[in-house]
């Protein structure tokens, strides 16, 4: 069993959830979600706040304090009850208890592929494109009719390489990652999957 | 190397230049060849300003044609030393040049003849790896394989250029399966 721990600034920060009403507080719920999403707009914090006529500094940290609940529960992939005990800490009523659940369920998801985004990870394969050719003279030979093959791979960073590669080199290539693919079917691999887990 | 009548007559129109500007207008000539400035610098600078323009153009023009045709010609420092003893460039000038040329003529070489050539890189090797991603700092139980390729390319000079990347297995999926109609492709030719 999994449960986050909040300090006791954070405990204090969240606690203040208990003195508002379901509606305020669950708009608040909605605006620390956005934020998590990347809609970070001080000044719909500020509108908020006068909005409902609540202090904007104690608006600011009960955001900032959810904001860490939803990060770590989707970082750890907390389970319904895992997350139910780790807010009791902060003693919600029970429908601020619902309102917290229901957001995080909805949302672990999206959360969850925004944190892998932000990961550390090399630069991934967004295209290969490739073009044959016969290449027929050049200044040095004439009369010859090789096959080239013209490449284009494309990098999730924005960086493109063009190469160019002949026939026996791209079979060799393609087997090789073909082999490379079959291991992830592997024995060994599904052994190692099976005592990770 | 090839040059024409006025590209050397370039060398022995120096002598009409001041020695005391002979170096800013290297670090000049030096400074365009590496991308790094452009003609704007003789605007900026005051000693090169006083020289006659048409004779200035006519130097340095003359001047860049010759390192440009080094470089091809793929003259290390000491060849194109001995190509300046044979023509008509002041002593003290071509020692500067030279001593330039020697630090500089690979930059060159990459930055000029790489993107006018016909030459691509050429794919020789590949190496690949399998890692099983267990967690990370920001999010925990990832529970995924990834793929590390890395693809050997081949410069026309020889030297090898590694192209690194990852991929998960579905991207591994496509990539065989366009290399695979890559290659198939061929086969419906002969």
């Amino acid at each position: 069993m999994v449960i986050i721990y909040f300090n006791n600034e954070q405990k204090e920060d969240l606690q203040f959830l208990q003195e508002l009403s379901f509606e305020v507080g669950s708009k608040i719920v909605q605006v620390s979600i956005d934020f998590f999403k990347g809609n970070y707009n001080p000044k719909l914090l500020q509108n908020v706040s006068t909005k409902l006529n609540l202090p904007q500094l104690k608006v600011e940290r009960c955001v900032y304090g959810l904001s860490y609940l939803f990060t770590e529960s989707s970082k750890l992939s907390l389970s319904k009850s895992d997350f139910l005990e780790s807010i009791n800490a902060i003693s919600p009523t029970k429908e601020i208890e619902e309102c917290l659940l229901e957001s995080y369920q909805k949302n672990r998801e999206e959360m969850r592929r925004i944190l892998s985004e932000m990961s550390l990870k090399l630069p991934s394969i967004d295209s290969l494109q490739w073009r044959l050719d016969v290449q027929i003279s050049s200044r040095r030979t004439s009369n010859e009719a090789k096959p080239v093959y013209l490449l284009k791979l494309k990098t999730s960073d924005n960086r493109t390489v063009w190469f160019q590669a002949d026939y026996n080199e791209l079979e060799s290539i393609t087997n090789q990652l073909e082999i490379a693919l079959k291991e992830s079917k592997s024995q060994h691999y599904k052994r190692i999957k099976k005592y990770i887990k | 190397m090839e040059l024409s009548k006025t590209n050397l007559n370039s060398l022995s129109l120096l002598k009409k230049i001041p020695k005391s500007v002979h170096q800013e207008l290297l670090s000049l000539i030096f400074g365009v060849l590496l991308q790094q400035a452009d003609e704007t610098e003789i605007e900026k600078s005051q000693s090169l300003k006083q020289i006659d323009s048409t004779l200035l153009k006519e130097v340095f023009s003359g001047l860049i044609t010759i390192v440009i045709q080094a470089v091809k010609a793929n003259l290390n420092a000491k060849s194109l030393a001995q190509f300046l003893k044979d023509t008509s460039a002041p002593a003290e000038f071509a020692g500067l040049l030279v001593t330039a040329y020697g630090k500089t003529f690979q930059k060159i070489k990459e930055i000029h003849l790489e993107t006018t050539g016909f030459y691509l890189k050429k794919l020789i090797d590949i190496n690949w790896r399998m890692d099983y991603i267990i967690k990370s700092n920001k999010i925990e139980q990832i529970d995924k394989p990834v793929y590390f390729i890395d693809l050997n390319l081949q410069k026309k000079d020889g030297q090898i250029e590694k192209l690194k990347f990852s991929c998960d297995t579905n991207q591994l999926q496509d990539l065989v399966t366009t290399l695979k109609d890559a290659v198939l492709a061929k086969k419906s030719l002969k």
